[in-house]
This record gives structure tokens, C-alpha cells and sequence, in this order.
């Protein structure tokens, strides 16, 4: 009973300063915002992280060499050794030219930058290409070396000005040399996923491997391969095999990387715990700041209400009852601080997902933790207690006759 | 002479209400000492009316502050309604404040954001009173001052006269054992001083015991008895011959 009158006198007297209050909150309002803000921005983008690298097969493991400045020393023959590994279902790799290479367009006088990429024929197996008009790369075009080329719709109208240019040559410029390449395929590019921004998608042409290879003058090498497994559970262990199998074929010591999705996924949720621990700790420190100003506050009303407490005293108020009626008044600032920051730090994070992704390929939307809102609003109250009760208690100590003389 | 016995037996029936023995309170102020009450002795009963007169600085002040348990004995001992008041915890002291004791300031001393129907609450929230018994205890209070209807006015829209009367509603919620009240009519004019004067009568009347702290004659000759007060010792402690009656004007006289 004395209890609610505590709650509800202390809302009233937060409620008659309100400049005052809210400027004591404003340090608890930004802790708690932008501990929401980051948290639910961080979720949305883990999530949409998540969904992209799900799209990806999970059975794959990237193997390339760990330096990758300079020639690479993998080559073809590392291909079929790994093939022949166990748990390997296939092997494929993908090589890049310099993305210094123009493509002549459909006006004489305008060519298009970007890089021709070199594919193996089971490519499309593990990543899932398909075709929208012609085929794909084959195992013949790998054979011979074929100057062939597949392309997407969007290089097919600007050099011809039509979708399906299957069967017609295009010419490419660069430190390779002038190529003439029949096109023989065009291929379905998906919208809006990491997918997208992948070197097959963003290349001018897609070649055989062999053909680019030669072309380099390194017929032998690849940049990288990616080798997809019959069971990801073992991926661990799958790819612990393949760099001790590529270390003893090139007698280095640890010359070669073989990474599992799996093993990226993990590697992305440690750097978003690891960023999450950071704007904690960043929040704590803003949260305990912001805790001292409303310290500093409440001294400052334990003071100017002296007679009060006086007066209140003189009537019957126990120590206690008056020790609550100042926490009370403590946590109704930072509880309020606290809802306030939710809301803003809500809104800010809808606001910022929602214009990020009008320049994003990833669609990123804002996630909202319950939990974190719980901790928000439990760190609120307890900050509102920690800071409060030194003043309380200086407020409780006060002596009836004193604080009755005090002007 | 049968008829002074009758009325002396009928006084020691009265229960002694307070009783101060030997009473002594020393200020220190770092090395310096002052003894603002230098052994004190007296007993009011039930029903009693007594002034404290003095001039300023002879320790009335100090002595309704003890009293009025908002402060501490250093010597003697202080019992109030059989409870010897000297060495209790801080709670039991509010309590007693709370329940026992009606205390009016010089200066109203009401919450200025309150109404005064709140502040006539205030004790009964403390005694955990629920909120209708308030009400109701609150605005029988307000009426025995004549301010029924000025329950939901704030301290800053009343008159002086107004606000002692509400200090003196509010002292009255939790039917206290004894009203003390140091200088009521020192920041009042002389109308509103009788019309407070005339409250008290009319609660001594009505069977409660007050303990006045005045300097003013006028005051004084209302009440039954008057205790005198010289550098922190009774001088003279008298019955009073002729209490003169005040007279209340009708409540809807008062501004
Ligand atoms: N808190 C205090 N500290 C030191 N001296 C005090 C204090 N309160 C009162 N005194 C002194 O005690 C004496 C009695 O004061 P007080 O009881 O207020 O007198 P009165 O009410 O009769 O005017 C005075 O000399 C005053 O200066
Ligand atoms: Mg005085």
C-alpha cells in the first residue's frame, strides 16, 4: 500500500521536471538504444548472412593456395589426386583473368571493362548454374581448350542487343591478347544474393578453364578449386586430408588452405559474438556514465528536498518508506531512459536496415530480440537501483530537526 | 473545601499523558557546548492545556522538538503516554510520531505540490490507512476546521490563517495522544490567531491534550496552564484563573 504511493509519488515528482529528468535519462536512452540498435542490426544481418551462405551447398570445401599474391602453384593434377580422396564426390575449379579486359560492344566505338572468369565443366554440379538459353561448359570444351564462351543476358543485349546471342562471336581485349569466342550458352544470373556478386556472375565471360589456363601461359595451374563432399559431417576432416595431401605433393609445410562452409559459418558467428562482447562492453561503459549522471541528479533532489524529507519525517515516514520513495523515483528516471532507448533504438535500426538495403544486394531486416529487450529493460531498473541507492540512503539518514531548518 | 477535594481526586484520575524528568540537552558544535536545556521537570495529563511562554532563544524550540520526539535527550528522561522515549530505534520513533504526537510548525511546514486534502492525508498514509478511510478521516479533519471546502486547493492558494488550519487538520488524522505546536500563531495576524486559538479550545473541549509554545500574552491566557521559560529552565509553571474563551467566527466569515 505505502508501497504504491511510493511508486506513484515518485512517477509524479520524475513527471515535474520533465527537461530535467529527461536530460538525466538522455546518457541511459543512448546506452540502451544503441545497444538495441546494434543488436537488432547485427541479427538481421547474421540472419541474412545466414540465408545467403545456406543457399550455398554446405557439401563444398574452397582449397587454395595460402599465398595468393604471385603465380599459383596449384594445378590441374592436384585435381584428380583430391578427387580420389575419400568423401570427395567432385572437384571443380575456378580461375580469373585480370579485370583489365574489354569486351567490344554492339557500338564500335564503346567497350566494357571487367575480368573473363575460367570454370571446369561440373562447376554448375556444385554451384548450381542454370541456363536460360545454349548449355553450360563441357568436358569437351575443357579437352580441346575450346574458345568458347557463356555469358549473361545483360553482356549478350549491350554487344548484341538481343538475349539469346547462342552461336554468335564476341571479341575480348586484354593483356590475353585479342580473342574471338563463339558463344554457346547464356545463363540464368539469380537477383539479390551474395550469388550474384560472385566472379562467375560479375564476369564478362565465362571460359573453359583450360582455355584461360593456356591463355596465361600457365596451362597447368588454377587459382583455386572447390571440392564438394558425399558427407559434410566429416568436412573437418575431409579437408585436413586435402592440405596434407597438397603439402606432400608441393613439400610445404602449410602451404594450402581448404576451408568447409561449415567452417565460414563458424568463423562469422565468432566474429559477431566477438562484435557483439565489443558494443556491450562500449554499452556498459555509456550505461555506467549514465547511471552517474542520474547519481549525480538525485543528490542534487535529496538536497533541494530536504524540508520535504523533513516534513515527511515529522509525520511518521520511516527511514525505509523514504529510502524507497527515492529509488522509486531513480528507477522511474532510467526505467523510462530505458523504454525510451528501446523504442528509438528500434526505430533506428528499422530506419538504417531499410536504407542499407536500397543499396545492398542482401536484404537485411531489422530483428528485434525479445531477450535483448528483457536485459534492457532488467539493466534499466538495476542501474536505477545501483545509482539510486547512495542517495536514498543519504535522504533516509537525514535528521527530522535539521532537514526541518533547512531552506 | 469538600468541593476542592472532589476536583483534586477528579485531576490525579487523569492519566499523565507526558512526563519530562530532569531533562538536559547539550548542542556541540566542534569544541564549543551549549546547554539550551539545563534540567527540566513538569507532567501534563490528559486533557490538559498548557503554554510554553519565554523569550526568544530560552530553549522552546529545543524542548517541543524533544518532546515531539523529533530529536534527542541528552540527559534525563522523557515518558510519553507510559513509554520512556529515551535510547528507541528510528522506526519506533516514527512510529510514535506518526501515531502519538500532532505537531504544528510556526511555519505550516504543508508539501506545497500537494492539496490540502492530501496533506491531511499524509500521516494516514504512513499508518497505512487505505485510501477511502482517508478520504473520509481527511475531509472530517478538514471540516473540523472549517475548510470543507477548501480540500482541493494547494498550500500556495491559501491564506495564512488557511494553512495553519490545515497543519492543524492534518495533525489531528491518527487521533494523537498530544498536539504540540511551537509558535502556531507566529506568522499570523491577529484574526486568524483567534481563530486558531479557538480550534484548540474547541479540541481541549473535546478531550485533547495541548502543549502551546507562544510568546504572545494573548495566546496564552487561553490556555489552562502556562510554563515559563528563562536560558533553558522553568521559572514558573501556573495554573491560569481566568482562561479566556475564544470564539471561532462562522466558517463562512473566514477568508
Ligand atoms: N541545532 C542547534 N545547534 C546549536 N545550538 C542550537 C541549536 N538549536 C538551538 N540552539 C540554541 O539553543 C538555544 C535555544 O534555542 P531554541 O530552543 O530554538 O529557543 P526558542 O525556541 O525558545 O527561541 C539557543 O541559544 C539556540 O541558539
Ligand atoms: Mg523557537
Amino acid at each position: 500500500m505505502q508501497f504504491l504511493e511510493s511508486i506513484s509519488s515518485a512517477v509524479k515528482s520524475v513527471l515535474s521536471h520533465k527537461m530535467r529528468s529527461f536530460l538525466t535519462m538522455l546518457g541511459i536512452i543512448i546506452g540502451i538504444s544503441s545497444v538495441i540498435m546494434i543488436t537488432s542490426i547485427g541479427d538481421g544481418v547474421y540472419n541474412a548472412i545466414h540465408n545467403e551462405i545456406a543457399t550455398f551447398n554446405m557439401s563444398t570445401i574452397q582449397v587454395f593456395p595460402r599465398n595468393v599474391f604471385g603465380p599459383s602453384i596449384l594445378t590441374y593434377n592436384d585435381m584428380d589426386a583430391i578427387q580420389n580422396l575419400p568423401n570427395v564426390n567432385n572437384v571443380t575449379t575456378m580461375i580469373e583473368s585480370n579485370s583489365n579486359q574489354r569486351i567490344q560492344l554492339r557500338n564500335p566505338l564503346e567497350t566494357r571493362r571487367g575480368s573473363i572468369t575460367g570454370l571446369d565443366h561440373n562447376y554448375h554440379i556444385i554451384e548450381n548454374i542454370n541456363m536460360l538459353y545454349g548449355r553450360f561448359i563441357s568436358e569437351n570444351d575443357i579437352n580441346n581448350m575450346a574458345r568458347v564462351a557463356v555469358i549473361r543476358p545483360e553482356i549478350s543485349i549491350q554487344v548484341f542487343g538481343f538475349v539469346n546471342s547462342v552461336g554468335r562471336t564476341i571479341y575480348i581485349e586484354g593483356n590475353l591478347g585479342r580473342l574471338a569466342l563463339t558463344v554457346v550458352g547464356i545463363i540464368d544470373v539469380p537477383l539479390d544474393t551474395i550469388a550474384a556478386q560472385s566472379p562467375p556472375s560479375m564476369a564478362l565471360a565465362l571460359v573453359p578453364a583450360t582455355t584461360l589456363s593456356s591463355l596465361r601461359n600457365t596451362p597447368n595451374n588454377i587459382d583455386a578449386m572447390m571440392v564438394s563432399m558425399d558427407n559434410p559431417i566429416f568436412a573437418t576432416e575431409t579437408a585436413e586430408q586435402i592440405t596434407r595431401l597438397l603439402n606432400i605433393r608441393h613439400n610445404r609445410e602449410d602451404g594450402f588452405a581448404a576451408l568447409s562452409m561449415t567452417e565460414v559459418m563458424d568463423f562469422i558467428e565468432i566474429i559477431f559474438v566477438g562484435v557483439t562482447a565489443f558494443i556491450t562492453f562500449v554499452a556498459g561503459i555509456s550505461l555506467f556514465v549514465g547511471g552517474v549522471g542520474v547519481m549525480n541528479i538525485m543528490m542534487v533532489t535529496v538536497t533541494e528536498r530536504t524540508r520535504e524529507i523533513g516534513i515527511r519525517k515529522s509525520l511518521g515516514a520511516t527511514g525505509v518508506l523514504i529510502r524507497l520513495q527515492f529509488v522509486f523515483e531513480s528507477i522511474v528516471i532510467t526505467l523510462i531512459g530505458g523504454i525510451l532507448g528501446i523504442i528509438f533504438g528500434i526505430g533506428s535500426a528499422l530506419a538504417l536496415t531499410i536504407a542499407v538495403s536500397h543499396f545492398s544486394p542482401m536484404e537485411i531486416i531489422a530483428t528485434v530480440d525479445v531477450t535483448a529487450i528483457i536485459i534492457a529493460v532488467v539493466s534499466s531498473i538495476l542501474i536505477g537501483v545501483i545509482f539510486g541507492v547512495y542517495p536514498a540512503g543519504k535522504a533516509a539518514n537525514l535528521d527530522p530537526v535539521d532537514s526541518l531548518r533547512y531552506e | 473545601m469538600n468541593e476542592l477535594k472532589n476536583k483534586e481526586t477528579e485531576t490525579s484520575n487523569l492519566k499523565t499523558m507526558l512526563e519530562v524528568k530532569n531533562l538536559r540537552k547539550i548542542y556541540k558544535n566542534g569544541h564549543l557546548e551549549l546547554e539550551a536545556l539545563k534540567g527540566i521537570n513538569f507532567t501534563v495529563k490528559e486533557k490538559e492545556f498548557v503554554s510554553i511562554m519565554g523569550k526568544s532563544g530560552s530553549g522552546k524550540s529545543t524542548l517541543m522538538n524533544i518532546l515531539g520526539c523529533l530529536d534527542t535527550i541528552s540527559h534525563g528522561e522523557y515518558i510519553l503516554d507510559g513509554e520512556n522515549v529515551a535510547g528507541l530505534s528510528q522506526n519506533r520513533l516514527a512510529h510514535i510520531r506518526n501515531k502519538k504526537i500532532g505537531f504544528i510548525f510556526q511555519s505550516f511546514n504543508l508539501l506545497p505540490k500537494l492539496t490540502a486534502q492530501q496533506n491531511v492525508e499524509l500521516p494516514m498514509v504512513y499508518a497505512g490507512v487505505n485510501k477511502s478511510k482517508r478520504r473520509e478521516a481527511a475531509m472530517y479533519a478538514l471540516s473540523r476546521v472549517g475548510l470543507s471546502d477548501r480540500g482541493h486547493h494547494r498550500p500556495n492558494e491559501l491564506s495564512g490563517g488557511q494553512r495553519q488550519r490545515v497543519a492543524i487538520a492534518r495533525s489531528l488524522v491518527n487521533s494523537p495522544a498530544i498536539l504540540l505546536a511551537d509558535e502556531p500563531t507566529g506568522n499570523l495576524d491577529s484574526r486568524s490567531t483567534e481563530d486558531v486559538i479557538a480550534i484548540f479550545q474547541q479540541l481541549n473541549n473535546e478531550g485533547a491534550t495541548i502543549i502551546i509554545v507562544t510568546h504572545e500574552p494573548e495566546v496564552s491566557e487561553h490556555t489552562k496552564r502556562i510554563i515559563t521559560f528563562k536560558d533553558g529552565q522553568i521559572v514558573s509553571n501556573v495554573n491560569v484563573e481566568n482562561q479566556i474563551i475564544a470564539v471561532q467566527r462562522n466558517p463562512n466569515d473566514i477568508e
